[in-house]
Formats: structure tokens, sequence, C-alpha cells
């Protein structure tokens, strides 16, 4: 009897099982009459976010996931915009025109006018300087993104009248504008009325905006979504095809995305894993769109012990399947780094190719003194912020082995206790694995950071006064033909160094609904937020 | 009794400084650095020695801790959130609403659902249905909880379109005002019938999950105490007398049998408790568990403290409750 029952019990499991996964994977929707021409639509445009933002002040958060929302209310002096041609220029917001002294120093900025805060307090020089004051007086993450060596002195930021702002920088700093166009502007009468003991009004300005920009915040419920409405009065009208409301729901769960896409309760989902990008393809209304982005993977190696001799170095570059962790671990949907700098990055030069080869990198060793190995090597990685470094490594394990070269991975709980690991003095011959991204579109960021011998991230110990000269050269040259040879001769020397090796160059995947229109992925800022007011959603296909 | 519970309150106290204390050491044993989440990977030393002392992470450990403790006793400030900046009690008072109002339905559904299968089961001892349910209850406990939500949300929102994907309720609706700042109620009080019934909709796939391996234990602990109590002398007694099966059951079986099930279902709480967090984040519910695995993953310690000591809290109020229910069903108990 309770053998019977548990029989009829498993079957209807294994019932219910073969139903949804034939549900699920042989899903098709009605694919009959072709899609009618978009109409605009007045349904809320939705997207599925993977991460909530922490706060809505931006001078105290930054990242993508927070600028998202900000910057549905917000605007910066000037951004990025793809243009008809697909080509991408900084275009002005708040700022109509500016004009760099030829040292690079003094920054002149014409502001548009006839604009009004959401509060209808007047966009001017006056409010201009109170913000950038502010950036600078809270020195978060955010005023960090410029180098503090350049910072203005606190009367170098003027109103020249109310619509010219003038920031004299304490040094030459040529990609000044670039470091702006994530810099949103919020209204200083009423961050100034939510002060609470001089604290510019942070407390208040996490969880409220009151900005330029073409849509109110309309509720934050945290833990499940940020939801806006439009600014009747936005200064830019609303004329032409922009959505009514647009609602940014926190999903965590990746199998929820996939399913609230395929599904189309979402326009846009975030977190579609890269396993079933296939599978979402297929289903007819998604689009997968495939980008690439100025995010460069790489192994680098602290020049310790063996690591010192380029030769060395270099035989670890040519020992690495680039076309295993490419194919393998990436499926084909990431590309072979040609230089230091990802190709997506302005100035970008391509080297020659470093490809896997095992006799030439057992030459090189044996060339510096290690025929057949013999010494162990670190490779610490932070899967929390690559989930595919743990690959990444026993890949390089693997590929290591084979020329008697031991090593054992460290997998770092989180980046506090990852750059403790790094900074130890008795770390030894160490691969450390970094996925630098470009927090705009110049190369001066990375390049100073990650390879000046004073860097804030060159944790592995690389020193080149040539390097050091170049860098400066390249930041404080106004000439773009002189700093694109100047950073073409960086790319040079670095790839011929071998600092470490790069093993892949991202590329994000966007999937969306059909009914999402005038999305333009940014290319070149990968923590560029989308630019709300040109985006609008069509009607959902049944 | 009342200096049972005086002896009770003041264990409670114990329990919570050794909880805060143990909590606040390891948060200082691991090797992770907060100052250095909050920068994150491009942050720069310069970047988070300065948070690192914004923070008070640079002081000696016990001048930490006794501010600390300080701040919670004096002021009723668990310290602000590194991640968000945000006051850790807004935080908690935010989300936890949404945890108690997820963990009170399943435990109603899980208590109601249990003990009336128990209770058709034990008087159907032996046959189909109880073999079936018995099959259910080994099942229910079998399956893990993550996969039975995910299980739950692709048949009855992928494939039936039944309930929502998640989340507490739908953005048309405005939240009810807030009472208990439980919308189920709050919507029943305020008569906002539309919001109830989407809170209902919303509430229903997370809760029924998260009770149906309790469903599953209630069911089979009423069943095997009601059994047991059914073959004792004072019931037959009472059958021979002439009473229903309803007022036998009832009036009589069902209030001893019970002791053990309110031990289970205190038990199912602490269950509950642990797993809402995985319910809550493949629902997208806005609940304290998965605030607090935000917080940990996040390194924000000060959240990490202030929701352990605040679920700490809550898990010894409720088995000292769970004492209380005894003696209320049980006069012959006594402390």
């Amino acid at each position: 009897m309770v053998k019977r029952s548990i029989g009829i019990f498993i079957l209807i499991l294994v019932g219910v099982a073969f139903f949804a996964g034939w549900q699920m994977f042989g899903w098709s929707k009605a694919q009959g009459a072709e899609q009618a021409a978009a109409k605009a639509s007045s349904r809320p445009m939705v997207w599925a976010v993977k991460t909530e933002t922490r706060g809505l002040d931006p001078h105290q958060f930054d990242y993508d996931y927070d600028q998202k929302p900000q910057r549905a209310s917000l605007e910066p002096l000037m951004e990025y915009t793809v243009m008809p041609d697909r080509s991408v220029k900084i275009v002005g917001i708040l700022a109509e025109s500016w004009k760099g002294s030829p040292d690079a120093r003094v920054w002149t900025f014409q502001l548009r006018k006839g604009i009004k805060f959401h509060d209808n307090t007047p966009w001017n020089a006056q409010a201009a300087k109170w913000n950038f004051e502010r950036l600078f007086a809270l020195n978060k993450v955010p005023a960090t993104r410029i180098p503090q060596t350049v910072w203005p002195e606190k009367d170098g930021i003027e109103a020249v009248d109310d619509l010219t702002l003038r920031i004299t920088l304490k040094k030459p700093f040529a990609p000044f504008i670039e470091t702006l166009v994530k810099k949103y502007m919020i209204s200083p009468s009423a961050a100034k009325a939510n002060e609470k003991n001089n604290d510019w009004g942070q407390a208040w300005c996490v969880e409220n905006m009151v900005g330029t920009g073409p849509y109110l915040l309309e509720k934050w419920v945290k833990g499940q979504y940020v939801s806006f409405k439009q600014n009747p009065a936005y200064w830019g009208g609303w004329g032409g095809k922009h959505a009514q409301r647009i609602i940014l729901r926190y999903v965590p769960e990746a199998a929820t995305h996939r399913l609230l896409l395929t599904k189309g309760d979402v326009d846009l989902s975030e977190k579609i894993e890269l396993d079933d990008l296939d599978e979402v393809a297929k289903v007819p209304g998604v689009v997968v769109e495939q980008h690439r982005v100025p995010r460069l993977i790489h192994l680098y190696m602290t020049e310790d012990g063996p690591f010192k001799d380029v030769r060395v170095r270099k035989a670890m570059a040519h020992a690495f399947d680039y076309d295993a962790f490419i194919k393998g671990v990436w499926k084909g949907r990431a590309a072979k780094p040609l230089s230091p700098l990802p190709s997506a990055v302005w100035s970008f030069t391509p080297q020659p190719e470093i490809k896997k080869d095992s006799t030439l990198a057992k030459k090189l060793l044996a060339e510096a003194g290690y025929a057949s190995g013999s010494f162990t090597v670190n490779i610490y990685i932070l899967s929390s912020y690559g989930w595919f470094q743990p690959r990444e490594a026993q890949i390089l394990q693997a590929d290591l082995k084979q020329l008697g070269i031991e090593s054992k991975i460290m997998d770092i709980p989180d980046a506090g206790a990852f750059i403790t690991a790094l900074k130890k003095p008795d770390r030894g011959p160490s691969f450390y694995a970094w996925t630098f991204a470009n927090a705009y579109d110049d190369p001066e960021d990375n390049l100073r950071r990650s390879y000046r011998s004073d860097g804030s991230l060159n944790y592995f110990g690389y020193k080149n006064p040539k390097v050091d000269e170049l860098i400066d050269k390249g930041a404080t040259t106004l000439d773009q033909k002189e700093r694109l040879r100047i950073y073409g001769e960086l790319q040079k020397i670095l790839w011929e160094e071998y600092p470490g090796l790069f093993s892949a160059e991202e590329q994000w995947f966007i999937t969306r609904r059909d009914t999402l229109h005038g999305y333009d992925f940014y290319p070149f800022v990968i923590n560029m937020s989308p630019n709300w007011y040109l985006m609008w959603v069509s009607d959902k296909t049944p | 009794m009342g200096k049972y519970l005086l002896r009770r309150i003041f264990t409670l106290v114990f329990v919570l400084w050794g909880m805060s204390l143990v909590t606040f050491s390891i948060s200082h044993v691991i090797p992770v650095d907060p100052a250095a989440a909050s920068a994150g990977m491009e942050g720069g030393p310069e970047v988070i020695e300065r948070i690192r002392k914004e923070l008070g992470l640079d002081r000696p450990f016990h001048e930490q801790y006794l501010r600390y403790m300080g701040n919670i006793l004096f002021k009723g400030d668990l310290g602000y959130s590194i991640l968000n900046k945000r006051p850790v009690l807004q935080d908690i008072f935010t989300f936890l609403p949404a945890s108690i109002e997820l963990a009170v339905f399943s435990l109603l559904l899980c208590t109601v659902c249990g003990i009336l299968l128990g209770i058709f089961t034990a008087t159907r001892a032996g046959g189909l249905v109880d073999a079936l349910v018995r099959v259910f209850a080994v099942g229910g406990v079998a399956m893990p909880v993550f996969w039975l939500a995910l299980l739950m949300q692709l048949v009855f929102y992928g494939i039936l379109g039944w309930f929502p994907d998640g989340g507490r309720l739908g953005w048309e609706f405005e939240a009810p005002p807030s009472t208990t700042h439980m919308f189920l109620a709050d919507s029943i009080l305020a008569g906002r019938w539309p919001v109830f019934l989407d809170t209902l909709k919303h509430l229903f796939l997370p809760g029924f999950t998260l009770a149906l391996a309790n469903i599953a234990i209630i069911t089979r602990m009423t069943r095997s105490s009601l059994l047991e109590v059914l073959h004792q002398d004072y019931i037959k007694a009472a059958r021979a007398r002439g009473l229903s099966q309803l007022r036998v059951l009832f009036r009589h079986a069902l209030k001893n049998a019970l002791i053990p099930v309110v031990t289970v279902i205190g038990l199912q709480l602490g269950h509950l408790i642990a797993w809402v967090f995985l319910v809550e984040i493949i629902f997208s519910w806005p609940g304290i568990g998965s605030y607090m695995v935000r917080s940990i993953i996040n390194l924000d310690f000060p959240a990490v403290m202030g929701c352990t000591l605040f679920t700490s809290f809550i898990y010894v109020f409720i088995n000292l409750a769970v004492d209380v229910v005894y003696v209320a069903l049980d006069p012959r108990i006594s402390y």
C-alpha cells in the first residue's frame, strides 16, 4: 500500500517536471502576424535590475546601479551620446559649451539658460558652484574619480556671472571634461533646507532627489522598486516618444529575471546568465545584443622572485591557454585583448597578438635560468567580483604545471582582504586577478592608477620612469593628436613589459524585449546610466 | 509563573549580551575589511584609510565595542549602514514587518493545514489518503526550500500565470496606511480590499513555499500525537458515553494531542526564520532576510550586527512565549 502510494507520488512529480520542462524549454508564443509599426504606449517601462541602488545622492554613490535611478531625475553638465553614425560624442546637457585653457588648468562652462530644478529654483552658476563645492567637500568615491592632486582650491570654483562657471584646477588635467559626465547636479535649496548638523544634506539626499531631469521621483519602495513619472515642466519638452513612467524593479534572483523577460513582464533584464543566452534569444520578442565594453580581464604578475625577469613574465603570457578561457569559459562571448587598454577606449592601439606557445615559454624560462620551472607561485582571485576567475585560475594552473611550475590558487573572500594579501611583503611571485573598468572614455584613469609607479592600484609593484613620464604628459596635454601618440607609445611599452597576462576583453549582453525603444547602449563608458528621456515602450505583443 | 518569567527575562539579557559579544568579535576577527568593501576595488588605499577612520574602525576593539553597546543601550542607536548610509534601526523597521508578515502567514498556513491534515489522517489511519499524506510529509521535508521556491515560481507564475513572480505589492497600488505595518492586516483595517487581494496574491507563493515543509512536519506530529491520545481510556469512555466523534476529537482529544505539536510549531518558527531569506531572495520579497544577505555579502557590519541582535531577541522572546503557551495549555505544568 505504501509502496503504491510512493509510486503514485513519484509519477506525479515526474509528470509535473516533464510538463514544466516542456513548457519552459519548448516555450513558444504566437508567432503569426507581423508586429504593427511601433506606437508609444502609456504603460510603464519596466526594468528588472540585479542590484538595488544604495542611495540617490550622486555625490555619495556613483556605481552604475546607483546612477541608473539618479539619471532619471538628475542631469550632468555634459554626457556621452551615441550619434546617428554610431560614434560617441560628449554633448552638453546643463552646459551649452565649455573651454579649457591651453595648459588644461582653467575650465570655463557656459551654462544652459532657462532651466529650473524640480523645486522651481533656478539652475545657474551659483547652483553649479555649490554642487562642485559639495562634491569635493564630501570627498566620497565619486569625487575621487578626479585625481585629488588636481582638485581646485575652494576659491578655484567661481560663478563668474549667472551662467558662467569657472573651475581652476591645482594642476593641468586634460581629461577633466570626461570626468564630469557622471557628475549629476542637485538642487542646492532642497539640500540646504534639509541639512542636519552641517552635513550638506547628505542624510536627506540619500532618499530624495531634486534635480533638473525629465522624471520626478515617485516612490522608492525599499527592496522592491523605484518609480518615476514624467516631469511636466521638463526643459527639454515632451514632443516625440517618451516613456510616461519608469519602474526599476529590484530582482535578486537570475531565474526570476529569465521568467520575467521571456514572459514579457519586463522590458529589460540585467541578470540573464551566460549559459541561458542562447535559449532566451530564441524566445519571440526577446532581443539579445552583444557589445564591447572597456573592461579588461587580467592576471597581473607581482614583481617578486622570478617575476622580476621580463623573460619569465613573457613566458607566463605565452603559457596561458587563451582559447580555452575565451571559448570554453566565456563560450566565445569575449574577445582576445590586443593591448593593455580595452579596444573600446579611445586611443586603443592594437599590439602583436600573444598566443599560447609552450615551446617559446620553455625556451624563455630556460634563458632566464628556470629550465625546469621549479618555483611556486600564488594565484590570488576574488571570485565574488568575477564568476570566471576560478576557472581562469584553474586554466592557468594547468598551463603552469606543464612548465614545471607549481601554483596555489587562493580565493579571497572580499576586496579588503584581497588587497591586504597583495600588499604583504612576503607574498612571493604571484598572479592576481583583476578587471579594470574604465570610468570614462579616456585611457588616463586606467594607466595612471594601474601603471604609474605610485598608482593607487599598482599592487604588483611595476616601476618604469619612462611610463610615469608619458602618463603625466598624456594627462596634461590638450592636443589630442599628441595624446594619441603618447598613449600609443605607452601601450607598446606596457605590452612589451608583460606586467600581466591579459586574458580576455569582456563583452556585455543586453537582454531586452522588442517593446523597448530608444535604448542605445553606451559601449565606451560602462558605468553610464541610460538616458531615460530618449527611451519609450510600445504595447506588449500578445 | 511570575518568578519564572522574571528568571527567563534575566537570562534573556545574558543571552543577548553574549550574542552581541560573539558577533562583534567575529566581525573583527575574520580577515575582511569593511572599509575596503565600502570603497570598492577601485577606491585606492587613501580612500580606504579615510573610510576606516570615518567608521571608527581604526580604534581598539574594546573601544569600538563599548561605544557600540553604549549607543544601543542609551540611545537605541544601532549605527549606520556602511552600504547605504541609512540608520540600521530604520532599515530593520523598514524590512522586518515584511518578514514578520511572511512568517506569520506561513506559520498560520502550516499550523492550520498541518493540524487539519493531521486530524484527517489520524481519523483515517491506514487508508490510501493517510499513505499519500505521509508520503507528502516526507517529500515536503526532503525538498530543499530554494528548489521548491523556484519550482513554485516556475509553475504558478511562469507557466500558469496565477500568481505574480514576486514582490510584496503591485506598483499600481499604494501601500495601506500603516498601523501594524503588515499589508494584509492594514488593508483590512483600512477597508482597502483591492490592496488586500493583491497583497494576498503576492504573499501566497512565498508563504506556501515556506510553509510546505512545516505542514508536513506538523501533520505527522499531529497525526501521531492524536493517534496516541485517541487510544487512551478516557477517549473510549467519552465515546461510550455517546459523545459525537467531533466532540470527542475537538473537545477531549485535540487539546492533549496539541502539547507536543506546540513544541514543534515553536521549533518550526525557528526553521521559518532560518530559511526565510532564501524564499525572500527568490520571490524578491523585501524582508529582513534578503536585507541581511545583502549586508553580509557587502560586509556591512553595522547592519549585520544590528540584524543579528534583533533576530536573536525575537527568537529568544518566541521561546519564552512558547513556554507560556505550554502553561496555558496544560495547567499541570509549572516552573
